[in-house]
């Protein structure tokens, strides 16, 4: 497929974010399209995190638009975002640890349920229609991930490589229009990460959804990824697609420090595990 | 549907134990301290919504209490309306003070709920106490007349075990109410946003809304026991309203088990009777305070998930043992 020819699902202008007198975003332009990946890198602190933050309104703009489905969302507030399908997983897991696994997925389906409390306390009709689907779907989203067996387990019981795609159920039984993935690798062993790769890439196939992906493994990023912007110190140094970027001369300078050698440890050549 | 059972036949087992409770002690003594387990643990249940499941803290839940107390005394007594208003104004009242309240603290994140309500619960203490004309001041209602003895829709509520059973009627109706909007979206939301607020609020949960919902809820719950209380004590003063009985409601929470509506029962029942059988003791009025406050910290160190935590542990822990000795020979489901 063409670039051309999948839909734009996301478009970010001159985004800029200050913290205080740092400039952690300068001007950044950033397209997501579906059903694609689209990734973001860069060397430690160069934004992507923050930039994924911007999107999903976690922290505010100094400047910038960002149109979701050709409407400016900059104004609104993080739970409206993740309404209209802004969903996101976290890099450190944001977990209901105070949840059984079900449960934590059914609540990623909170925006595709639709009943009042009034609903709950007198158990009408709609209500068990209602949770009925609700567990349906994340049962769904459960399986899709591969952990439908550990469905009734607390989350807080679960192994790292576990909760991680439990993060991932829980974002996808929301049906999103856009899936943010901030470093769903870290911590990772190579076999997990595989699967990952997997999973992200049939979650663009056979979804067919705009996945974000902010992640330091390069082998998973040059795998899967359709196109790649890179950021360095706040603003954009290059994009293209992963072969175009694996080449730029930038990017390899960037990675692996010409005169900077602080912070930027993170190159592509020391994450092969 | 097993997930059914399990959340409603606890409820269907208390409501036998409350209803045949009253045949098996004697005294009306008795009564009256089970009616005020009641009324507690009608407050002690909203205020495990609020704390339990999603992470609020209050300070000032006894100030609710004593509002709505000293709005129907008032609205009975020097205006002589009936009851019902009585009730209808002291749940308002609730709804508007929470409102005015919740609105600016539980917008932002960390603790200004629990200062906003501590500070709140000071001064309403101190009104009560101060504005004689209206409060009867520190000797209390008294001054200014008898609260009347219960009377709803016609229906007069004189006898002691009578309102015994409208007040367990009135817990085992919270405690549904409860149970239901915990197993729902709303109960899913209040969790989510206790352990993580960005997560809760990507996933479409309008956190603001959410929390304001479930601290009216529980100050609602509170003006009806305060309601209650009023005209089953018929008289009321400053002191059952005071900071430390809204530290002793946290504790309740606490105590019970924050993870579960049925901690609000265990903790309610636990730390109202516990006073009277260490009234034996002489100068136990002078050291309950710190009496509650070691019971606080013990249970926050060693039952973090109160006594239904710890009794779920120990049952678990049991059945897992039987488990072992009866596959000893067969093969056993690892767990890792």
């Amino acid at each position: 497929m063409t670039e051309a020819a999948r839909d734009i699902m996301l478009e970010c202008r001159g985004v800029t974010v200050r913290f205080g007198g740092v400039t952690a975003l300068d001007n950044v332009n950033f397209t997501a399209r579906k059903p694609a990946v689209n990734a973001i890198i860069g060397p430690n602190g160069a934004g992507k995190t923050t930039l994924l933050n911007a999107i999903s309104g976690l922290v505010n703009m100094a400047q910038g638009e960002i149109l979701f489905q050709d409407k400016d969302i900059a104004g609104l507030p993080p739970f409206k975002r993740g309404r209209a399908g802004v969903v996101r997983t976290f890099q450190n897991l944001e977990v209901f640890t105070n949840m059984s696994v079900l449960e934590n997925v059914m609540t990623g389906c909170h925006r595709r349920v639709k009943y009042s409390v009034l609903d709950a306390v007198i158990k009408t009709p709609r209500y068990f229609r209602s949770e009925r689907r609700c567990r349906e779907l994340a049962m769904e989203a459960l399986d899709f991930v591969g952990i439908a067996h550990m469905a009734d387990h607390a989350a807080a019981e679960l192994p790292f490589g576990s909760l991680r795609l439990l993060e991932l159920a829980r974002a996808i039984s929301s049906d999103p229009d856009l899936l943010l993935l901030d470093e769903p690798a870290a911590g990772l062993n190579m076999r997990e990460t595989r699967t990952l790769g997997q999973l992200i890439a049939r979650i663009r196939d056979e979804l067919g959804k705009a996945v974000v992906l902010v992640e330091h493994d390069m082998d998973l990023v040059m795998n899967i990824s359709d196109t790649i912007i890179v950021l360095q110190f706040g603003q954009e140094l290059t994009r293209g697609t992963p072969q175009e970027v694996q080449n730029n001369p930038d990017v390899i300078a960037a990675y692996l420090g010409e005169e900077d050698d602080d912070d930027q440890q993170q190159g592509p050549a020391c994450r092969q595990n | 549907m097993s997930g059914f059972r399990k959340t409603y036949l606890p409820l269907v087992l208390f409501a036998a134990l409350l209803a045949i409770a009253p045949e098996a002690i004697s005294k009306d003594y008795y009564l009256k301290i089970l009616t005020l387990c009641c009324v507690h643990a009608v407050i002690v249940a909203g205020l495990t919504m609020l704390l339990g499941f999603a992470g609020q803290i209050s300070l000032g839940h006894a100030a609710f209490y004593g509002l709505a107390a000293y709005a129907t005394a008032r609205v009975t007594v020097v205006h002589g309306l009936p009851m019902e208003a009585g009730l209808g104004i002291a749940i308002l009242l609730a709804v508007v003070v929470a409102v005015l309240i919740g609105i600016p603290s539980l917008r932002l994140t960390g603790h200004y709920l629990a200062m906003a309500t501590l500070g709140f619960g000071v001064i309403v203490y101190l009104v009560f106490k101060g504005a004689t004309e209206f409060t009867g001041g520190p000797t209390g209602f008294t001054l200014i007349g008898r609260i009347p003895r219960l009377e709803l829709f016609g229906y007069s509520f004189t006898s002691e075990i009578s309102y015994y059973y409208l007040v367990a009627g009135v817990l085992l109706a919270v405690l549904l109410l409860c149970l239901n909007i915990i197993n729902s979206r709303t109960g899913r939301a209040l969790r989510a946003l206790h352990t993580s607020e960005n997560a809760a609020q990507t996933a479409g949960v309008d956190i603001a809304r959410y929390k304001l919902f479930v601290f009216v809820l529980s100050a609602v719950f509170a003006a009806i026991a305060g309601f209650l209380y009023a005209h089953w004590h018929t008289h009321v003063s400053p002191s059952s309203f005071n900071f430390m009985v809204s530290v002793k409601f946290v504790t309740m929470v606490v105590l019970g088990g924050m993870t579960s509506i049925w901690g609000a029962v265990v903790g309610a029942f636990f730390l109202t009777i516990l006073p009277y059988f260490l009234q034996e003791f002489e100068h136990f009025h002078d050291v309950e305070i710190i009496i509650i406050g070691l019971i606080l910290i013990i249970s926050m160190m060693f039952m973090p998930e109160g006594i239904v935590g710890a009794v779920d542990k120990g049952r678990r822990f049991v059945l897992q043992l039987l488990r072992r000795s009866k596959g000893a020979s067969s093969e056993e489901p690892s767990h890792d």
